[in-house]
């Protein structure tokens, strides 16, 4: 789904990420560890250019999605974010009504029929395993639920986009146990028809749920494996020091 | 600081407990054939008494790994070394029986007219001896070569039992051993390569601590 | 033991410090209001909210003759009836508290509402029209008596008993009220709004989400900021020497050389904008940065974020920042005397003449004698208009925010 090749990243002077390589499948979940400042959130973003939104922010290299280069000037970015979507950390959603929330993507690509908002509605919120608590009130606030109903909202409301991939950077580090599992878990069910890759600070999390890790530090892509293997038996000795916690 | 202080901590003591059990199990094997020869009741009555510790130790081994387990999530080498241990006991465990199985033919025996080992009997026993003094070494030192060597050693003691049983079985034929003696005797032999087929699974989850990788199970 | 103590007095000095204070300062303000309400509320009344400003005199007389039809009396307090003629008057005073003689009743059969003016055209006389001059009463036998209205109602009614006409009746239709300043200064408030409110708000949305962040946009941004206190008066200067001339010359009417509703709009736009920009770029960047960063995620372009996300969670602020322009626009008094001049306007438009309340209260002070009460019952109007625009942008506020919480 994604090659990246020879790509580095610079916030002015200083370098986020360094000549990072890596292949990332579809329809497997893919987890991005290590250390705080590794650089994996902004190389998570720069999955689906939200890094345009900073200034300094310089790339190099290619990062190809299906094959296109998505840095090209001629590529899309308002079409990149319609086919590569995000889950932010804290969950963000707008103040208006679980229904207008969910329908807001497609609304701004000019969909309008009151019966397709609908079905996309439904579709969504039940892919999100939220439709059973708020069919009987899509018209209430989406600020009057509670934190993990919220996030398992945007999640619905990036479904409704029908992306490609899923973009997550610690969907879960903001929730209670039992709203961690549920996401989880659908997590789980989603990368059966999504591509997803997650960004994540819990380990035991990452050895849950993906297939393959990926482990930054200080910029640099260290390890990319198997889950089994990085958890079992990592190639690197930096991989294996901090996947025991030998340093944070 | 040392990051994950109580992990390791945790880790240390079921070290020395391995260490306890080991020393306990070694000493129970040397005196228990030196038993076995001399027909000394008194020392097999105490090997027995020493297996019971080996027990209440292999309980307490397990218990603490599982501890660690859901304590300490413990990931990587951290958690191949805690359920390489946790297996390892077991064969350990097995060594400690089979050394007061020896023990008990000893007492089993006390009034026959016999003891001894026959040669070959003795070379399987001095192997063997060697066999799991290894095998505890390369645990403490992660020396895969010698757990290498160690398992490769094994066909000589099958080899030797082979050899036992042959002649017994000759012998018997010529009936030119009393049954008796040799049935026991032929007992022993089997403890004895079964002790060394424990030691040999002891190298063989060494390797798996410190690889990855079981002749039976693979993780990776 | 002597730290604690220390600290004690000190901490009691404080309080009693602050407690005087507010004291004063809730003395001081409710003084203000006192004094305002004690010598306003004798004037205020629905009428003088409703008249016009300037007084219409008439020199009129009656065409229909008396012709011996009984009136019936509508018993009037304090009024004295003429059964000829079918009115009642009653000595009264002007809404700005001089001494006069009103008309309280007129039957619609009276010959007093056939009357005309001087120029032949028809006038009748209408109820309120004060009498503070002379009229001459006509009898069958064709002689005259001047009624002077310095000799009361019932004079009046007596000296007609037997006339059958009236003529050279000096009457006036009062003047006083101050229906012209507070259209004028309502028509200020919408037209300056209208202008200002979305230059403003565009002109934040400029500053905050499509400039670049640089020293310039930084530059623009403090100057901005300075001219919030710049004195009003030199906007006022600024609005004669330019906007009279230019909206004289948009609407070709040279009439709007001395001022015009349109050019002290134009004036108060320039007044409020620093106000606007501010709190609409201020309310921009407390709308959660999340908010933009979901909806970009979305596949959503930079402007629909701006417009529905942004600009609707910036509405409180934009709101409050209309708040305080309605509080500067009906306040100012120096800027709208150049840009609009003084005249007090009865006919109310765009490219008319007229004052807002505050510069009708500059006019009534500035006279020979100052009508201390007049301005008071100006002020409270001004008072009550501001509560009643604060209360209506407070509930639009709360409704939108219902609509989105």
């Amino acid at each position: 789904m994604f090659k990246v090749e020879n790509m580095s990243l610079h916030y002015g002077e200083k370098m986020a990420l360094d000549n990072i390589n890596i292949e990332i499948k579809e329809k497997e979940v893919t987890a991005f560890i290590g250390p705080s400042g590794c650089g994996k959130s902004s190389f998570l973003r720069s999955l689906n250019r939200m890094n345009d939104l900073i200034e300094e922010a310089k790339i190099e290299g290619i990062v190809k999605l299906k094959g296109e280069n998505i840095y090209d000037k001629k590529y899309d970015v308002i079409d990149l974010r319609t086919k590569v979507g995000m889950v932010f950390q804290s969950p963000n959603p707008f103040p208006m009504s679980i229904f207008e929330n969910v329908v807001y993507g497609p609304k701004r690509q000019g969909v309008r029929n009151k019966k397709t908002l609908r079905e996309i509605a439904e579709k969504a919120l039940k892919q999100a395993a939220l439709w059973e608590e708020v069919s009987s009130r899509l018209n209430e606030s989406a600020m009057k639920l509670s934190g993990g109903q919220q996030q398992r909202l945007c999640i619905a409301r990036t479904l409704a986009m029908e992306p490609e991939v899923i973009l997550m950077d610690e969907p879960t580090s903001a929730l209670d146990p039992i709203a961690t599992q549920k996401i989880e878990d659908l997590i789980r069910e989603l990368k059966n028809d999504y591509t997803i890759i997650i960004v994540t600070h819990n380990m035991q999390q990452a050895a849950r749920i993906s297939d393959k890790t990926a482990f930054f530090y200080m910029g640099e892509l260290i390890e990319f494996d198997k889950t089994t293997k990085i958890f079992n038996k990592p190639k690197y000795d930096q991989t294996e020091k901090y996947i025991t916690g030998r340093f944070g | 600081m040392v990051l994950r202080k109580w992990l390791e901590l945790a880790i240390e003591e079921l070290k020395k407990d391995v260490n306890k059990m080991a020393t306990l199990v070694i000493k129970n094997i040397t005196d228990s054939l030196k038993a076995f020869e001399e027909n000394n009741l008194e020392e097999a009555l105490e090997i027995k008494k020493r297996d019971v510790e080996v027990d209440k130790l292999e309980d307490e081994i397990s218990k603490k790994v599982l501890e660690i387990i859901w304590k300490e999530q413990p990931l990587a080498s951290d958690l191949r070394l805690v359920t390489g241990i946790y297996k390892l006991i077991t064969d350990l465990e097995r060594i400690g029986d089979h050394a007061t199985d020896i023990a008990n033919i000893t007492i089993k025996t006390a009034e026959l007219d016999h003891q001894r080992l026959i040669p070959i009997t003795t070379q399987m026993a001095t192997i063997a001896k060697e066999m799991v003094l290894n095998s505890v070494d390369a645990f403490f030192t992660f020396d895969v070569s010698l757990a290498e060597k160690t398992i490769k050693k094994d066909d000589e003691v099958d080899a030797l039992f082979d050899k036992v049983t042959n002649l017994a079985i000759a012998e018997f034929k010529e009936e030119e051993i009393d049954a008796e003696f040799g049935v026991y005797l032929l007992f022993v032999a089997k403890y004895i390569e079964r002790i060394a087929d424990h030691a040999t699974n002891i190298c063989e989850w060494l390797i798996y601590i410190v690889s990855g990788k079981h002749r039976e199970v693979s993780l990776i | 033991m002597r730290k604690v103590k220390k600290r004690q007095v000190i901490d009691l000095s404080l309080k009693i410090i602050t407690y005087l204070a507010s004291f004063i300062s809730v003395i001081i303000l409710g003084a203000i209001l006192i004094f305002v309400f004690s010598n306003g509320s004798k004037l205020l009344s629905f009428k003088i909210l409703t008249t016009d400003y300037n007084s219409k005199p008439y020199r009129l007389k009656t065409t229909k003759d008396v012709e011996g039809l009984s009136f019936t009396n509508p018993n009037i307090t304090d009024a004295y009836f003429s059964e000829d003629f079918g009115f009642a008057v009653k000595d009264d005073y002007t809404l700005e508290g001089t001494e006069t003689i009103r008309f309280v009743y007129i039957d619609e059969n009276s010959p007093l509402k056939t009357s005309v003016n001087e120029q032949g055209d028809n006038e009748p006389f209408k109820v309120d029209f004060i009498f503070d001059s002379t009229m001459r009463a006509v009898y069958k036998d064709g002689s005259t008596t001047t009624i002077f209205s310095k000799d009361g109602a019932k004079n009046v009614v007596d000296t007609l008993n037997g006339a059958i006409k009236i003529e050279a009746a000096n009457v006036k239709f009062e003047g006083g009220g101050i229906r012209g300043s507070i259209i004028t200064t309502l028509y200020l408030i919408g037209l300056t709004l209208l202008i200002g409110l979305p230059f403003g708000v565009l002109t934040a949305l400029y500053l905050h989400e499509i400039a670049p962040q640089n020293k310039i946009t930084n530059l623009l941004r403090s100057f901005i900021d300075m001219l919030t206190g710049i004195p009003s008066i030199i906007f006022g200067l600024m609005g004669a020497a330019f906007f009279i001339p230019f909206t004289s010359l948009l609407f070709n009417n040279p009439d709007m050389k001395r001022g015009s509703v349109i050019a002290g709009a134009l004036t108060l736009v320039v007044i409020i904008l620093p106000v606007v920009i501010k709190a609409t770029e201020s309310a921009l960047s407390v709308v959660p940065k999340s908010y933009k960063e979901g909806s970009l995620a979305l596949g959503a372009t930079k402007t629909q974020t701006t417009f529905k996300i942004m600009l609707p969670n910036a509405l409180p602020g934009i709101l409050s920042g209309a708040i305080l322009s309605i509080g500067r626009i009906i306040g100012e008094s120096a800027a709208l005397i150049f840009a609009m001049g003084t005249f007090i306007g009865d006919n109310i438009t765009i490219t008319g003449r007229s004052t807002s309340l505050a510069v009708h209260i500059w006019s009534v002070m500035g006279g020979e004698i100052p009508n201390i009460n007049l301005a008071s019952t100006i002020a409270i109007v001004i008072l009550i208009v501001v509560l009643i625009l604060n209360i209506s942008v407070k509930l639009i506020t709360n409704s939108f925010m219902k609509k989105y919480k």
